[in-house]
C-alpha cells in the first residue's frame, strides 16, 4: 500500500475526492483522525460554552429569593439542558476527541482502525447535539424533566412538549455515536500498535481510553434502548414505564431508573477515566520521572470499570426498592482502586524534579479537587447519609466536584499540554496561570458552599427559595464564584486567540515539554500521515524519552534493572525510581523546554 | 489478570519489564476482556441470588456476555493467526503487536524502527450523508412524518455510497 499521492491512477477506480481537499468540503469529507479529533473538541467546547451560559443563568436566578431572570418553567429547561449538554455533549465527546487525536499517535499508527466509521460517529454526535438544542426553538421549549429524565415525569402526560422528544432522539443518536467510537478505539488499540508497542508499554491515556471504550460498549446501548422505549411510551402508546394501568396493561416507572442508572453510573467513569489518563500523562513529564506503578494504574482502571457496573442503584436508595448492602458495598469498594491511582500519582511526583507550567498546575488542581468529590462520594455511598441529603445541594456539590474537579480541570490540563502538538504553538503560560487561579478560586467559591446549603436542606432543581430559609447568603457567595469561574474561560479564550495570532505564546518544537510518548516524536502539528519519518525504537513505556536520552535508557516501567547499582554519578545507570530513590532534581539533564532542541 | 504464571514470551529471557513477570503480549487483550466478563458474571450471580431483581440481572448478564464474547473472539483469533487482529495500518509483513526487542538487548539508538507504510483512506462524503439522514429521520419522528422521507432517501444513498466505497478498496 502506498500513500495517496504515490498511487497511480487505476483504471476503473473513480478518482474520488482528494484527501487533502480544502475548505468546507474537506471538513465535511475528512477521514483523518486528527481533523475529526479537532472537530470533536471544537464542537464539544462550543457545547461547553452553551452549557456554561445556562449555568450562569441558573446561578443568577438563585442569587436571591424571588424570580430574577427566568420563569420557573424556563428554569427547569435551564438545569435540564445544562446537565444534558455537559454530560452527553461535552465531557464524553471531548474525551473522544482527545482519543481520536492521540490514541493513533500514541500507539504509533497512521489513523484509527476504521476512519470512515470515525467520521460517521462524529456526524451522529454533531447532529444529535443540534437535535437536543433544537428543543429551545420549539413552542414549549427544551426538555425540562432533569437530565435524568425520570418517569413518570418524562411521560407525555406530564411533559407534553416536543423538547422532550427531541431530547430522547438526541440521547439515542449520541449513544449510537459513542458505541461506534468505542468500537473504533478498541480495534485501534488492539490491532494498530506499532512493532514493539506491547500492551504493557501503552501510554496510560491509551489504556484508559481502551477501558473507557469497553465501558461505553457496555452501557451506551442500554441508554439508547431506554430512550427509544421512552419514545415508544410517549408517541406510540406503549406502557413500558407507565405506572397507571391503561387498557389492562401496566409498566414500571422504576424500570427507567434501573436502565438509566445502569448507564448513568458507568457514564460517570466514562467521563472521568479518560481524564485520569490525561493526568497520568502529565504528572510524569513535569516530574521528570517515569510513571510510578504502571501496572497498578492499569489494573486500577480495569477494576474501576468492572466495579462501576455493579453500583448503579446507589442513585436509587430512597426508592426503597433496591438492595442496600449490595450497592453500599460495591460503591465503597470503588474507592480502593481510585485510592491506588492517587497513591501512584503521588508516588510519581515523589522525589521528582517538579516544574509548574499550566498543564501541571491544572493537574494539581485536579488532584486537590477530585479527592474532595471522591470523599463526598464515599459519604453518599452510605445509605444512612444518602437518605438525608438525597436530591439536596450536597449531591449537586459532590457531582460538580467529581465532574468539574475531576474532568474539567484535567481537560484543561490536557489542552495546555497538547495544544503545542495540535497547533504548533505553546499557549501563553502567564495567561494560563491566570486562567488556572481564576478557575480554581471560582470553582471552590461556587461549589464548596453548596455542601453546606445541601446539609441545611436546600433541595436541588428549585428555582426559588424563601428569605426565611436562610439560604440567601451562601447562594450569593456561590453566584459570585460562578461568575469568576465563567470569566476564567474568557482568559482561556483570550489566550487561544492571542496565541493563534502569534502575539502570545511561543513556537513549539516537536517536543516542547520533554514528553515520553510517541505523539512527541512527530512534528507539531503532525503531517496527515501522522508520522513522516521512522518511529523511535519502542523498548519501554517512554520511547521518545529513551531516544532523546540514550544514557538514561528506561529499562521499562519503574523497576530497577537487575544487577545494576546506583553509581555515584547517579544518572548513568539510575535505578529508575523505586519510591524514595527518585532522581535528585538537579541531576536530571532534561529540564522542560530544552527537550525539543535535542536531536 | 496479572501476567504471572503465563507462558513466557520468551523473546528476551530476561526479567520482565513491566509487572515483574514476562507477559505474552498477544494474550493480553483477550485476558482483559476475560477478566471483565468473569467478574461481571460473578456480580450477576451475587446480584440475582441476593436482590431477586430482574432488570439488573439481565443487564449484568448481557454485560458479562459482551466481555466473554470479545474475549473468545480474541482468543480464537490469537490461536489461528498467532497475533492480534489483522491490521490495516501496518504494511505487509509487519506483525502488529509483536513483542519488541528485549530490555537487555542493546538498543540501536538513532536507527529507529521503520514505520509501517501508511494507508490513508479516501476522503468520504458518505458518513456525513448517513449522519444527516439518520438525524433527519430522528427529527422526523418528532416533528412530522413527512420529514422522514428525505431522511430515508439520504440514509439509503449514504449507506449505498459507503458500501460501494468500501468495496472499491482492494
Amino acid at each position: 500500500m502506498t500513500t495517496l499521492e504515490e498511487r497511480p491512477p487505476v483504471a476503473g477506480e473513480p478518482p474520488g475526492p482528494e484527501r487533502r481537499a480544502t475548505g468546507l468540503l474537506a471538513a465535511l469529507t475528512t477521514t483523518d483522525h486528527k481533523r475529526i479529533g479537532i472537530a470533536y473538541m471544537l464542537t464539544a467546547f462550543t457545547f461547553f460554552l452553551v452549557g456554561g451560559l445556562l449555568a450562569l443563568v441558573i446561578r443568577l436566578e438563585l442569587f436571591g429569593p424571588g424570580a430574577q431572570v427566568v420563569s420557573q418553567g424556563r428554569y427547569n429547561e435551564m438545569f435540564t439542558m445544562h446537565g444534558s449538554i455537559m454530560l452527553f455533549l461535552f465531557l464524553g465527546p471531548f474525551a473522544f476527541g482527545l482519543a481520536n487525536y492521540l490514541v493513533p499517535l500514541q500507539v504509533g499508527a497512521h489513523d484509527m482502525a476504521f476512519p470512515r466509521l470515525n467520521a460517521l460517529s462524529y456526524w451522529f454526535y454533531l447532529f444529535g447535539g443540534i437535535t437536543m438544542l433544537g428543543g429551545f426553538l420549539t413552542a414549549d421549549g427544551a426538555a425540562d424533566f432533569g437530565w435524568t429524565g425520570y418517569t413518570p415525569l418524562s411521560s407525555v402526560v406530564r411533559s407534553p412538549g416536543l423538547g422532550g422528544d427531541l431530547w430522547i432522539m438526541a440521547v439515542a443518536l449520541t449513544g449510537l455515536s459513542g458505541v461506534l467510537t468505542g468500537v473504533n478505539i478498541v480495534a485501534t488499540v488492539i490491532a494498530m500498535r506499532a512493532p514493539g508497542m506491547r500492551m504493557f508499554r501503552l501510554p496510560i491515556f491509551t489504556w484508559n481510553m481502551l477501558v473507557t471504550s469497553v465501558l461505553v460498549l457496555m452501557v451506551f446501548p442500554v441508554i439508547s434502548a431506554a430512550a427509544v422505549m421512552l419514545f415508544a411510551d410517549r408517541q406510540f402508546g406503549a406502557h413500558i414505564y407507565d405506572a397507571v394501568p391503561q387498557d389492562g396493561v401496566v409498566g414500571s416507572p422504576l424500570l427507567w431508573q434501573h436502565l438509566f442508572w445502569f448507564f448513568g453510573h458507568p457514564e460517570v467513569y466514562i467521563l472521568v477515566l479518560p481524564y485520569f489518563g490525561v493526568i497520568t500523562e502529565i504528572l510524569p513529564v513535569f516530574s521528570r520521572r517515569p510513571v510510578f506503578g504502571y501496572a497498578g494504574l492499569v489494573f486500577a482502571t480495569i477494576a474501576i470499570a468492572v466495579l462501576s457496573v455493579g453500583v448503579w442503584a446507589h442513585h436509587m436508595f430512597t426508592t426503597g426498592a433496591v438492595l442496600l448492602p449490595f450497592f453500599i458495598g460495591f460503591s465503597m469498594l470503588i474507592a480502593v482502586p481510585t485510592g491506588v491511582k492517587y497513591f501512584n500519582w503521588i508516588g510519581t511526583m515523589w522525589g521528582g524534579s517538579l516544574t509548574f507550567p499550566p498543564p501541571m498546575l491544572f493537574a494539581l488542581g485536579f488532584l486537590f479537587t477530585f479527592v474532595m468529590g471522591g470523599v463526598t462520594g464515599v459519604m453518599l455511598a452510605s445509605a444512612p447519609i444518602d437518605f438525608h441529603v438525597h436530591d439536596s445541594y450536597f449531591v449537586v456539590a459532590h457531582m460538580q466536584y467529581v465532574l468539574f474537579g475531576g474532568s474539567v480541570f484535567a481537560l484543561f490540563a490536557g489542552l495546555y499540554y497538547w495544544w503545542p502538538k495540535f497547533t504548533g504553538r505553546v499557549l501563553s503560560p502567564g495567561l494560563g496561570k491566570a486562567h488556572f487561579w481564576m478557575m480554581f478560586v471560582g470553582f471552590h467559591t461556587t461549589f464548596l458552599v453548596q455542601h453546606v446549603l445541601g446539609l441545611d436542606g436546600m433541595p436541588r432543581r428549585v428555582a426559588d427559595y424563601l428569605d426565611s430559609d436562610g439560604f440567601t447568603g451562601l447562594n450569593q457567595v456561590s453566584t459570585v464564584g460562578s461568575f469568576l469561574l465563567g470569566a476564567s474561560t474568557l482568559a482561556f479564550l483570550w489566550n487561544v486567540v492571542q496565541t493563534g495570532r502569534g502575539r502570545l505564546g511561543t513556537v513549539a518544537g516537536d517536543d516542547p515539554w520533554g514528553g515520553h510518548t510517541l505523539e512527541w516524536a512527530t512534528t507539531s502539528p503532525p503531517p496527515p500521515e501522522s508520522f513522516a519519518g521512522p518511529l523511535p525504537p519502542i523498548r519501554s513505556q517512554r520511547p521518545v524519552w529513551d531516544q532523546r536520552h540514550p544514557d538514561l535508557m528506561t529499562t521499562g516501567g519503574h523497576r530497577a534493572r537487575a544487577g545494576t547499582t546506583e553509581t555515584p554519578s547517579g544518572d548513568g545507570q539510575r535505578g529508575d525510581g523505586e519510591p524514595g530513590e527518585g532522581e535528585p532534581g538537579g541531576g536530571d539533564p532534561g529540564e522542560p523546554g530544552d527537550g525539543g532542541g535535542r536531536p | 489478570m496479572s501476567g504471572a504464571g503465563t507462558s513466557p514470551a520468551g523473546t528476551e529471557g530476561a526479567r520482565g519489564h513491566e509487572a515483574g513477570a514476562p507477559v505474552d503480549d498477544r494474550k493480553v487483550p483477550a485476558r482483559v476482556f476475560l477478566a471483565i466478563g468473569a467478574f461481571v458474571t460473578v456480580l450477576a450471580v451475587i446480584y440475582w441470588s441476593t436482590a431477586y431483581e430482574e432488570s439488573g440481572t439481565v443487564m449484568l448478564l448481557l454485560t458479562a456476555v459482551l466481555g466473554l464474547w470479545i474475549a473468545t473472539y480474541l482468543w480464537l483469533h490469537t490461536r489461528s493467526v498467532g497475533g492480534p487482529v489483522a491490521d490495516a495500518g501496518a504494511g505487509p509483513g509487519t506483525e502488529v503487536g509483536r513483542p519488541g526487542p528485549g530490555v537487555d538487548e542493546p538498543v540501536p539508538v538513532g536507527t529507529g524502527m521503520t514505520a509501517p507504510e501508511p494507508y490513508l483512506p479516501h476522503a468520504s462524503a458518505w458518513p456525513f450523508a448517513i449522519g444527516l439522514g439518520a438525524a433527519t429521520i430522528a427529527n422526523g419522528l418528532v416533528l412530522g412524518l413527512w420529514v422522514i422521507v428525505p431522511g430515508v432517501a439520504l440514509l439509503v444513498l449514504g449507506i449505498g455510497g459507503f458500501v460501494r466505497q468500501t468495496r472499491r478498496r482492494d
